[in-house]
């Protein structure tokens, strides 16, 4: 640990932007840290090109960095980061009207290649080559099966199920009445579940 | 026909299955399920999507991630801090550098001490003469200072109070008392280095972080 820096383990959210409001930059890290892979997986999970994905995930934490002196700590950073994260998303699908892409891969993808590159992939690394390439396969359907439902629908489900999310605080991070994302929830599982019928044995 | 024999609604097996299904709800569907192979293998489904949807790992950004971040982000310092950053940018990190800003800070004490005592060594200069003469001096700055404060300020009974008690304490002192503030001035720029050499920098030789002052 460098000199000077604090071990933030053990701190809240609010306690590490307590410290960052006072200028170490260590307290920035420690965010960045925490929320660097959830803010990303969601956004790259939401316009489906990882280079985009980089620049909007990047984009969303200066946002936030940039303004938390404006952040409120009656509210959860969790809530807060992931809100600007599916607001940076929304809006740049909106924007580049890229809400129907391809779902092999990125819309910019040219050839064979890049489009595998593009492709999401779920890769755990406790696994065995046979269970790897089994898992691979897996994952590679659920992603796709995920990219052919509605951007919000996509922000909904990946908040409850990967990040374990309650109904409540997707509400709030989404701006939407707590029934409306009960049944954004619901929705999306039964597409899922109808798209991934032919995985079960 | 038997309440197990009722299927639940399909929403019934999802709650159940994500775990908000209340107690008793559950009991009872728990119950059909035992014998409507239907609805079992229902919730079979249900969880392996449960199951396939939890599995799906966190994505990871190109490594540097961080540093991008930081480079468009303004790190904004309370006052507080932009003094604790300029001191720590000016207090030396080495007991010699301690040694050496000490004697800097102590260094108008020396001087002044050196001074006097090489005027008193001169024939012509008494130690009486020279209070005097540095007397009249602070009296009359104390004047220019006031003066320079503004007539109404100067006109008020707390400015004259002031002055009035100043120019008194400067005509009561004497070369002894000069001496001794002298010495205590010296002493606590000894003493607040000191405190400051083992607050700020004792700890980090130690490998132990000192909070206050972390930046």
């Amino acid at each position: 640990m460098p000199y000077g820096a604090l071990d933030y383990r053990h701190l809240t959210d609010q306690e590490v932007v307590a410290r960052a409001r006072e200028g170490r930059e260590t307290a920035y890290r420690e965010l960045i840290g925490r929320y660097e892979r959830p803010v990303f997986s969601l956004i790259y999970r939401l316009v489906r090109d990882r280079e985009l994905a980089e620049d909007l995930a990047q984009e969303t934490f200066i946002k936030v960095l940039n303004a938390l002196d404006r952040y409120d700590p009656g509210h959860k950073f969790s809530s807060w980061i992931f809100r600007i994260a599916h607001n940076t998303a929304i809006d740049q699908l909106r924007k580049k009207e890229v809400a129907t892409l391809s779902l092999d891969g990125s819309p910019h993808a040219q050839d064979a290649e890049s489009i595998e590159a593009s492709q999401l992939v779920a890769i755990s690394t406790e696994e065995t080559p046979e269970e790897f390439t089994a898992s691979r396969e897996v994952g590679r359907e659920i992603e796709e099966a995920i990219g052919q439902l509605r951007p919000e629908y996509r922000t909904a489900i990946l908040l409850w199920h990967v990040e374990g999310r309650p109904y409540d605080e997707i509400a709030e991070i989404m701006g939407l009445p707590l029934g409306t994302v009960k049944t954004f929830i619901h929705r999306a599982r039964n597409e899922l579940r109808k798209k991934l019928a032919h995985l079960r044995c | 026909m038997s309440i197990d024999m009722l299927h639940p609604a399909p929403d019934q097996l999802e709650a159940y299955v994500e775990g908000s299904l209340g107690a008793a709800d559950r009991a009872v569907l728990e119950s059909h399920l035992t014998t409507c192979a239907r609805c079992a293998s229902e919730v079979e489904e249900w969880r392996a999507i449960f199951a396939a949807l939890s599995s799906l790992p966190r994505l990871e950004p190109t490594p540097g991630f961080a540093d991008r971040v930081m480079a468009g982000v303004q790190i904004r310092l309370s006052w507080m801090d932009r003094v604790v950053a300029l001191l720590r940018k000016l207090v030396p990190t080495t007991t010699m550098g301690w040694v050496v800003v000490t004697l800097l800070l102590a260094l108008p004490v020396i001087a002044t001490g050196g001074a006097t005592a090489w005027l008193l060594s001169r024939p012509w200069i008494t130690s009486q003469g020279l209070w005097l003469f540095l007397r009249e001096r602070a009296v009359d700055g104390v004047y220019s200072l006031a003066g320079r404060a503004g007539m109404a300020l100067l006109e008020s009974d707390t400015a004259v109070r002031v002055v009035e008690w100043t120019r008194t304490i400067l005509a009561n002192t004497g070369t002894r008392e000069i001496g001794a503030i002298a010495a205590i001035c010296a002493t606590l720029i000894v003493v607040s280095a000191w405190v400051l050499y083992q607050n700020l920098f004792r700890t980090s030789t130690r490998g132990k972080p000192h909070a206050t002052y972390c930046i």
